[in-house]
């Protein structure tokens, strides 16, 4: 062939290279503006986990030494440790209640307030109030609030004729309290995605529902939750490693008292590492938390093809 | 390969590059030709590093540095009223030595403990550290701290002026390491308006366990008559070295043996004292249910819905601000064993990886001098460390009679701590929980919690001994 292709053309290899020169530079200016977070999270994030995960084979009591102990922090951990079986169940069950009332009722609440209607603003902001609070100025109040025999909320109760429960004071209810006080304290946020995601429907999709006569319900169940899926699952996903997280209200609210009631896995690798001086226990629990976290991610990942629709 | 072989040990460590930081600091210094030979600064951090006694050759202090020097000073503060008194009980320092920096850290609650041992994990130990009797083992047991014995050697410094069982509190293996500011027995703060108003009569010096629990009945009773309870006869601490072992004591029982090398709490005294206090919520409910935590229980009398709390003379301070009623002192009550109460407070001390420590040393002097602690005393925020300074304790009011606290460390012996002594109050906190909830019997209670305590007395015994 004696006409030559368009990529040999001199002009062009000239040109191909200048490209890919310029991109070359433009990924170096790139990753220039990305170092500081890049450093930020290799130094302060990266490096400290690993170092946690050697840790975790290691007897270490933070002023006199560490021995190597292999596997032993994570059997005693899993087989032995009567506390953190106690401290998981608690965190399981913080995580489910928490993570399906928060949600649905932020979804409930972004409902109701996307639409036009007098002060519609006022009330977004008084939901997400909670959210930009301080989690321990709040928890102070709650803890005032719950108080059995001196708090607001038993004495409306009583107003009411209604039991006094012991909302702090028995091993039943903290936990509850807990979830309680968190869903009022971060429904505002995940209202706000939800609202965010509301907004983006295509409002034809409902023009079309109506003029086949479809109803206020059959509009939710077929436009809109699956219109919102990819914000669900997004919020779902966060939601749930956040939770498994849980610490600062119990420190504040019972000291995860009484008798671990309300003690968390994040509130006993505090303990055990920060109070008890055993570092290499409590990075252990850690690890296994991240394991935790890690596979429940994977599997909801894995999920989101049966119930997330992207369009 | 033994394990002992295998240990990564931070003493090593820090002693190298202490002890090369020290010559780097010595060359610099002698090129400048300051001749700094006297200069406790660099003659005293690699000593520091290697021993435990840093001044041990000396035979007289040496003359203080002129040099600029900065002390890091961490401390409790749970307000900034008290952040301010206790940047005041500084500003003496600050005059005697013009060329010492002091910078203080102030922290509230167990924050303080956890960011202390939390420094002391990276190898950062403030100089001047708030040295609590209940985490002495535990921390002189970790070589957190430098014994002072050296310096009071040296010095001939009086100690006979601080309590004895303050300074036992204190000390670690009968070494001294921290210089008491306050030290304190629990007393019974009283709401003398909730008396008055029910007509019962004061606690008295004598008074017994059988008079308590009939004063804390009379005290509960249903004000408004809608059929609930909603005035109380006494609150309790809820954490176990505050709330249950003068109890404890005074019924003849104990938690560990007077040689601190077993657990000693399965004993039918022990279990009957627990029971006592947590049949005052359970079975007489002259005690209202609150949540666990360091305040509750305060907060629950400045409530001013109940009658009683227990805790240590410190609390002056807090009840002035707080408690919007009429309150004193009484003694407590006398169990079957007399009235046995225990003895706790703070000190300052040296923090193990001083590079000053004889500027150090001078702070916890002149912070426990007797014009210091005297203004202490007239605060309110302790009742003092020396007694010479105790009088002073007894010019403010309320409580109407301050004189309580000094009656009752009289009857007062140190409380007992372990090198476990974090783990061991966790443990037992939960314990007395479940009592106190009444979801078991305190002698069901001390016989489950024996094999966790004989593990942790196990281990303190291998930490002490090391």
């Amino acid at each position: 062939m004696a006409t030559p292709s368009l990529t040999t053309s001199p002009d062009m290899a000239v040109a191909q290279e200048h490209r890919g020169r310029r991109r070359g530079r433009e990924t170096r200016a790139a990753l220039l503006f990305l170092m500081p977070n890049i450093i930020g999270f290799v130094v302060f994030t990266s490096l400290p986990v690993l170092a946690a995960f050697v840790l975790s084979f290691l007897d270490w009591d933070f002023m006199l030494g560490a021995n190597f102990v292999g596997l032993d922090n994570y059997r005693q951990l899993i087989f032995q440790d009567r506390t953190f079986h106690k401290v998981l169940g608690n965190t399981a069950f913080y995580v489910v209640l928490n993570v399906a009332g928060n949600i649905s009722l932020a979804l409930l609440l972004a409902l109701a307030l996307n639409r036009k209607m007098r002060g519609v603003l006022v009330y977004r902001t008084v939901f997400f109030l909670p959210v930009v609070s301080t989690m321990v100025a709040v928890a102070v109040v709650w803890r005032w609030m719950y108080s059995t025999e001196f708090g607001l909320i038993n004495f409306f109760l009583d107003m009411f004729g209604l039991a006094k429960v012991p909302w702090l004071t028995s091993t039943e209810y903290p936990m509850l309290a807990i979830i309680i006080m968190s869903i009022w304290k971060g429904v505002g946020y995940n209202m706000v995605i939800f609202l965010a995601g509301l907004q983006g429907i295509p409002t034809h999709l409902y023009e079309a529902a109506s003029i086949d006569g479809a109803g206020g319900w059959r509009k939710f169940w077929s436009i809109t939750l699956p219109m919102l899926s990819p914000t669900t699952f997004f919020v779902v996903v966060m939601a749930v490693i956040h939770s498994f997280q849980v610490f600062d209200q119990a420190m504040i609210m019972t000291e995860g008292g009484p008798a671990d009631a309300t003690n968390t896995i994040v509130l006993y690798i505090y303990q055990t590492g920060f109070q008890f001086f055993k570092m290499g226990y409590a990075a252990a629990i850690a690890w296994f938390l991240f394991a935790l976290i890690f596979i429940f991610t994977i599997v909801q990942w894995r999920l989101q093809g049966e119930w997330v629709h992207y369009e | 390969m033994s394990p002992e072989d295998k240990r990564l040990n931070r003493r090593d460590f820090l002693r190298t590059t202490l002890g090369a930081g020290a010559l780097v600091a010595g060359s610099a210094a002698l090129a400048a030709c300051a001749s700094p030979a006297a200069s406790p600064a660099s003659t005293a951090a690699p000593k520091a590093a290697e021993t435990a006694k840093p001044v041990a050759a000396a035979t007289q202090a040496p003359a203080p540095s002129k040099q600029p020097v900065e002390l890091s000073w961490i401390w409790t503060s749970n307000t900034a009223e008290e952040q301010k008194f206790w940047e005041g009980q500084a500003a003496g320092f600050r005059t005697k030595y013009p060329n010492v920096t002091v910078k203080p850290q102030f922290l509230g609650g167990n924050d303080l403990y956890n960011k202390i041992q939390t420094l002391a994990s990276g190898g950062t130990i403030p100089d001047i550290i708030f040295w609590n009797g209940s985490r002495v083992q535990s921390w002189a047991s970790r070589k957190m701290a430098l014994s002072l014995e050296p310096f009071i050697k040296r010095d001939n410094f009086d100690l006979a002026d601080f309590d004895p069982q303050i300074s036992k509190a204190l000390s670690y293996k009968g070494e001294l390491y921290g210089l008491a500011y306050d030290y304190g027995a629990p007393v019974v703060a009283f709401n003398m308006d909730l008396f008055d108003a029910t007509g019962v009569p004061y606690p008295t010096a004598d008074w017994t366990w059988a008079d308590f629990l009939a004063i804390a009945q009379k005290l509960t009773k249903d004000t408004n008559g809608d059929g609930k309870t909603d005035q109380w006869g006494f609150v309790n601490h809820t954490d176990f070295f505050r709330g249950f072992v003068s109890w404890i004591w005074s019924n003849g029982g104990d938690y560990v043996n007077d040689d601190i090398t077993k657990c000693v709490l399965d004993s039918p005294e022990t279990a009957e004292a627990i029971q006592f206090v947590a049949d005052l919520r359970v079975k007489h409910k002259v005690n209202p249910p609150i949540e666990t935590g360091y305040t509750s229980g305060a907060e629950a009398f400045y409530s001013g819905k109940v009658g009683m709390y227990i805790d240590g003379p410190w609390m002056a301070l807090n009840n002035r601000a707080k408690a919007k009623f009429n309150w004193d002192f009484a003694l407590i009550p006398k169990g079957k064993a007399g009235r046995k109460n225990w003895i706790s407070g703070t000190g300052y001390a040296i923090g193990r990886t001083t590079k000053y420590p004889e500027e150090a040393w001078a702070f916890c002097k002149e912070l426990t001098s007797v014009e210091t602690l005297s203004a202490l005393a007239t605060a309110g925020r302790g009742f003092p460390g020396r007694k010479s300074a105790s009088n002073s304790y007894l010019k403010v009011k309320p409580p109407v009679h301050p004189e309580v606290a000094i009656e009752a460390v009289k009857s007062a012996t140190y409380q007992k701590t372990t090198a476990t002594f974090q783990e061991m109050n966790n443990v037992l906190n939960k314990a007395v929980d479940r009592v106190m909830l009444g979801e078991i019997k305190a002698a069901q209670m001390v016989k489950d919690v024996m094999p966790e305590m004989d593990d942790l007395m196990k281990k303190h015994l291998q930490l002490i001994n090391a």
